[in-house]
């Protein structure tokens, strides 16, 4: 067994570590970065003015103390804690339906992309997930009082986690009664401290927060698909995969459904999340992320190992004919589709760079991205930029030093900058602000160059570099005139 | 306050998506309950699940043609 145990976890690692550094880093895990690199007190402020505990940038921090600031090394704790949830699956399941069934557990949360996704992203995602697998086997083991210790780092680890410690409480309250209180006494005083700033953060997410309201029914369910297949197969193909993950989860309810008394936590924790967080999404505002369900994906991973090995031959035949060759084309998308290794510095940038030069963002997104792959070139940000509904706070902002770096042009001039490389994203979050002040710039300033990347039909990356040594210095900041009424006409000259 | 015009188009991506996702579900769901019918015939079922296979993929193989080769 232990044997098994090992295998899969060598196995997981290996696949994780694979293309772990790989990918170009995108801006959560350029925030990680910046985290890592401030002195502890300003790290702790900076998150208080963020959505998330800090668990994990702590233990980032520690990563990156001993062995640097790679994409490799920012994902090393996601890819560990990712690897050892595929133990965790092995070990449940096994304890839960059979060495058979633990073992395709272990290898399905090894493989499937959405597990391994989150195995190579340096966010909490992969970490919770291994704490809410540990947990289930705590609580069927009776442990209360490691259990109450487990909410508490859950807790700590990500502000949608009471989707899961809440569902740990009433299972512990029911199950073990009188013996879980000191458990649960134990969770709630470890959480204390974080409850203040949880609210507050809370609190402050204003009602344009960028996670999209529900839509239709499908919006409560993708989590199902993004958790085990992912989205990186191909367009033709995610509604295959779409209806795959679908039917391998009912089949596996209906064959499991004759051993619920053995399974239930597997249902429990497989789908209660997701209706919690559907039904506060109804109630009060979107807080259906996703990826916070990734321990709930995981869990039904093991739902999925713990039915198909129930399944009669034939049947098992056809649910393989039709299950495989999407989840084969899903693992090979994977690697192949949308793994987006290019560098995400426009090329003319380093190509062109020269004294005198500096970046000028419209957005914290690209800032925090070029900041994490050019630290030492000069940067400044659009002081409009960016609110809580799209980015960071200013709470936040102070901490990281970047107010100080938000200043309009002319007084870019007057600190001697000649030349400016303007950085603008046109996507859906883009604010107007940001796409009036980037046609204003264009309009006022004379342009030596300008270089255009359609990215997807939804996003387009524009490269300016503007010629800013008669830049004058406005007694006002600058009026902006509302050069575009639209998206669209702002790509070209006003 | 800020304001983002183009917001909606992402809105609206997220609800053609989740669109294909519930089509997805229902569809799975009422070809399984389909099957499910056919128990009392166990080489009826076993056809017709192959059969349900073969739409399946020709059904993708039809949307791949007709999508192009690039994802």
């Amino acid at each position: 067994m232990r044997l098994w145990a090992l295998s899969i976890f060598l196995g997981a690692l290996a696949l994780r570590l694979a293309t772990l550094g790989a990918e170009a880093i995108w801006y959560d895990e350029a925030f990680t970065a910046a985290m890592t690199r401030l002195p502890l007190s300003d790290m702790l402020g900076a998150i208080q003015g963020d959505v998330h505990p800090p668990l994990w940038y702590l233990i980032e921090s520690g990563f990156v103390a001993l062995l640097g600031s790679s994409p490799f090394v920012l994902r090393l704790p996601a890819a560990l804690a990712s690897s050892l949830a595929a133990v965790q699956g092995y070990e449940l399941l096994r304890g839960l339906a059979g060495d058979k069934s633990g073992r395709l557990a272990g290898i399905l949360l090894g493989i499937l992309p959405g597990q391994l996704h989150y195995g190579q992203d340096a966010r909490m995602y992969a970490l919770l997930t291994l704490l809410v697998l540990v947990g289930i086997r705590l609580a069927l083991a009776h442990k209360w009082l490691a259990l109450g210790a487990i909410l508490a780092v859950m807790n700590w680890t990500h502000n949608l986690a009471p989707a899961y410690t809440v569902l740990f409480g009433v299972w512990a309250l029911i199950g073990g009664r009188r013996r879980a209180l000191p458990g649960l006494l134990l969770a709630a005083g470890l959480t204390l401290p974080w409850l203040a700033p949880a609210l507050r953060q809370a609190g402050q997410v204003g009602v344009g927060f960028w996670l999209g309201g529900l839509a239709n029914v499908g919006s409560a369910l993708y989590w199902l698909y993004f958790t085990t297949l992912f989205n990186r197969l191909p367009g033709w193909a995610a509604f295959g995969g779409f209806m795959v993950s679908a039917a391998v989860t009912m089949v596996s309810i209906y064959q499991s459904a004759r051993h619920w008394r053995k399974l239930w936590p597997l249902a429990l924790f497989g789908f209660g999340p997701a209706a919690l967080l559907t039904g506060v999404s109804l109630a009060w505002r979107p807080v259906l992320l996703d990826r916070a369900l990734l321990p709930s994906g995981a869990v039904v991973i093991g739902l999925w190992a713990a039915g198909l090995p129930l399944l009669s031959a034939p049947l098992r035949r056809v649910l393989a004919a039709f299950a495989a060759p999407t989840a084969s084309l899903a693992l090979v998308s994977f690697f192949i589709y949308g793994l987006n290794t290019g560098s995400p510095i426009p090329a003319p940038i380093l190509a062109r760079w020269q004294e005198g030069d500096a970046l000028y963002h419209m957005s914290l997104t690209s800032a925090l991205i070029t900041d994490y792959y050019l630290p030492d070139h000069p940067a400044y940000i659009l002081p409009e930029t960016g609110d809580l509904a799209q980015s960071l706070s200013d709470v936040t902002k102070d901490h990281m030093g970047l107010l100080e770096r938000q200043l309009h042009v002319p007084a870019l001039a007057q600190r001697g900058i000649v030349r400016l490389w303007v950085l603008y994203d046109d996507t859906p979050m883009t604010s107007d602000v940001e796409r009036e002040m980037f046609a204003y710039l264009i309009g006022r300033y004379p342009v030596i160059a300008e270089w255009i990347y359609p990215e997807s039909p939804m996003d387009t990356v524009i490269v300016a570099l503007l010629d800013i040594s008669n830049a004058s210095l406005p007694g006002l900041l600058p009026t902006v005139p509302r050069l575009c009424a639209g998206a669209r006409p702002c790509l070209s000259h006003p | 306050m800020m304001t983002f015009s183009r917001y909606g188009e992402y809105v609206a991506a997220l609800a053609a998506r989740d669109n294909l996702v519930w089509l997805a579900f229902f569809a799975t769901l009422s070809v399984l309950v389909f099957l499910l019918g056919l128990r009392l015939w166990p080489r009826v079922q076993r056809v017709a699940a192959w059969l349900w296979i073969g739409v399946f993929y020709a059904l993708m193989g039809f949307v791949y043609l007709s999508w192009g080769v690039s994802p």
